[in-house]
């Protein structure tokens, strides 16, 4: 491979261009530093297999598990927490129920009355784990 | 934060997709010294294809287990390393080309470039390793279910989830795979995943261009992929655009690397299988596979007549069909109905009538551009300048026809959508035009000079024969 000789007017544009994309990336790369830092874990999604692990030790496994929660999934807040509960008791089926499932998990965001909220549902408390998270169990 | 079973998992992958690039078209990117990064990008995407759709299949068959998954996937490696050492023992002689002076500063650019994204990504993912909304409720938590084989169908449940459920399956599936090589749900492997993607991304288009017309181009065009923003965000949110955009352009690859005149079947099947790969990936996957049938059916008709058209475009789809069937299988037999599909013909009319919709959504669409990428692509193609016409062949034009198809299909998504379209705009434009940018970088480039094409010719004194003659008339 050899080198010709390329205009002047070619090599200056080639570097004007090479130098406006590398601008572009710092660019992006400060705007995607910055939202990375404020902007930590903002759903806190990972803090859930801890909270949850005493649960996923006493729910049955491979099944399908409902949910109750003060928190709605109208709000994206509600949605998150409900899919950082999903995620730390999967391969558990948890859906967005608390009527018909056996067992129900319950994701509480501020103390309130458990029982009577399971009872709404006809759920009973099995274990109050704290941290707001209770395991129900369906009425027989 | 990168688990090394996780990038061993991904290895394996790479290199079965390598071997099999170089089995099925042993001469794609011919003598080039860029040759063999091409053949791993493109290796990258098949190799994560294939083993994704393996995977998928043991667990519906009810094999899914750690020893059944590693071995077969050693065993294949070993019979397409061994066919593939074999097939490639002559190599041809790279063809010599005038290099563009500039190309060290290029390279140079692209690779500070690539420093920061490698950066960016690795501080994002360290700080958010459960990436973005789509990766923890979508892609990563169906992957879950795919551990096995008595939860895959909660993977396209139609039970009360607030999730598209009826999505494809194919990245859940890779990162399963992955996380049955590490023995736990690790957060490292959506993340290598992502990561070896975006490589493979810009390494694919790199060398591509590079193979066709000069790495000079090649790096250039590294450039102005990376300096759309959206990209750096996306890396590390580990959406499925990526892995559905990689599957985009290597199809789009296979179609141009094509030294065939007529078409050869193996590139054309290839292409077909990206496509079929990319129908796995994403519902717009399928648009995808419709845009680039096109492309190639109007292509191939005006330069060779519609009996060749009909038959690459049977090819590509003939590639399609393995995933293609596989991916419809689960959406009719498994999966929930799609909202989008079945609300679409809700009001349709009066959506295809509705004057300020379409405003709506062209505005959307033209707010929604990465003008600053684009401004530099357009600046790129005012210095380079168009290629001549002779020089140009139909192949050049199937990227951006593909892209011009890709955009037109996506407006109509957007114009027949029961969503409201507002929160689409925000929420799906950049990600869309995230699948779209390999291919209209691409295109450009293809249809630009090379900054070889610029060389000053080299003046030559005339012979002194002359000259003396010249001098005793």
């Amino acid at each position: 491979m050899t080198s010709g000789k390329y205009p002047v007017w070619l090599q200056a544009g080639v570097c004007v261009i090479a130098g406006l994309c590398l601008i572009a990336g710092i660019e992006a790369y400060r705007a995607a530093d910055a939202s990375a830092h404020a902007f930590q874990d903002p759903y806190l999604i990972n803090a859930q297999p801890d909270r949850l692990r005493e649960a996923a030790r006493l729910l049955p496994d491979k099944t399908v598990i409902g949910y109750l929660s003060d928190l709605s999934f109208e709000e994206a807040i509600g949605s998150a927490a409900y899919f950082g509960v999903a995620n730390a008791l999967a391969p558990r089926l948890v859906v967005r129920s608390a009527d018909e499932p056996q067992w129900v998990i319950g994701n509480f965001s501020h103390p309130l009355d458990f029982a009577a909220a399971g009872a709404a549902h006809h759920l009973d408390i099995v274990r109050d784990l704290g941290n707001g998270v209770v395991i129900f169990r369906r009425r027989p | 934060m990168i688990d090394p079973i996780a990038l061993l998992s991904l290895a394996i992958a790479v290199a079965l997709g390598y071997f099999g690039v170089s089995l099925w078209v042993p001469d794609a990117g011919g003598g080039s010294r860029w040759a063999p990064l091409l053949r791993t990008s493109l290796g990258a995407a098949l190799g994560m294809g294939v083993t994704s759709c393996l995977y998928l299949l043991l667990v519906i068959a009810g094999a899914p287990a750690r020893p059944v998954v590693i071995g077969l996937e050693v065993v294949a490696l070993i019979v397409a390393g061994a066919g593939s050492l074999r097939r490639n023992a002559a190599p041809t002689t790279p063809p010599s080309i005038t290099a563009f002076s500039l190309t060290w500063v290029l390279a140079g650019a692209a690779l500070l470039m690539i420093a920061l994204f490698l950066s960016a990504f690795l501080t994002a993912s360290e700080l958010n390793p459960q990436g973005g909304w789509d990766a923890f409720a979508i892609w990563n938590l169906r992957a879950h279910y795919l551990l096995h084989t008595e939860t895959w169908r909660f993977a396209v449940t139609s039970q009360p989830m607030g999730s598209h459920m009826e999505y494809p399956l194919l990245l859940s599936s890779f990162v399963a795979r992955g996380w049955l090589y590490a023995d736990a749900p690790s957060a490292s492997v959506p993340i290598s995943i992502a990561l070896i993607v975006s490589l493979a991304f810009a390494a694919l288009l790199g060398s591509m261009l590079s193979v066709l017309r000069s790495p000079a181009v090649g790096l250039l065009a590294v450039l102005v992929l990376l300096a759309n923003p959206y990209l750096w965000r996306a890396a590390p949110d580990q959406y499925a655009d990526l892995p559905l955009a990689l599957f985009g352009l290597s199809a789009a690859a296979m179609l141009v690397l094509d030294p065939a005149p007529q078409g050869s079947p193996r590139y054309l099947t290839l292409a077909g299988m990206f496509t079929g790969f990319a129908t796995g990936t994403k519902n717009e996957g399928t648009l995808l596979l419709v845009a680039l049938a096109a492309a190639l059916l109007a292509a191939t008709w005006r330069g060779a007549g519609p009996r060749q058209a009909i038959r690459r475009v049977g090819f590509l789809l003939l590639g399609a069909l393995p995933v293609l069937g596989l991916s419809l299988w689960i959406k009719i037999f498994a999966a929930p109905p799609d909202p989008l599909v079945s609300g679409m013909g809700k009001d349709l009319l009066h959506k295809i009538g509705d004057a300020g919709r379409w405003m709506h959504i062209a505005a959307g669409f033209f707010q929604g551009l990465p003008a600053v990428a684009l401004i530099l692509l357009a600046l790129t193609a005012a210095l380079l300048r168009p290629r001549p016409a002779t020089e140009r062949s139909p192949a050049c034009f199937l990227p951006l026809a593909a892209f011009a198809i890709l955009l037109a299909g996506d407006f109509a998504v957007f114009l027949l959508t029961p969503d409201e379209t507002g929160w689409l705009l925000a929420t799906a434009l950049d990600r869309l035009y995230l699948q779209l940018w390999p291919l209209l970088i691409l295109g450009g480039f293809l249809l630009l000079r090379r900054p070889e094409d610029f060389a000053i010719p080299a003046v030559t004194a005339p012979p002194p024969k002359a000259k003396r003659a010249r001098r005793s008339s």
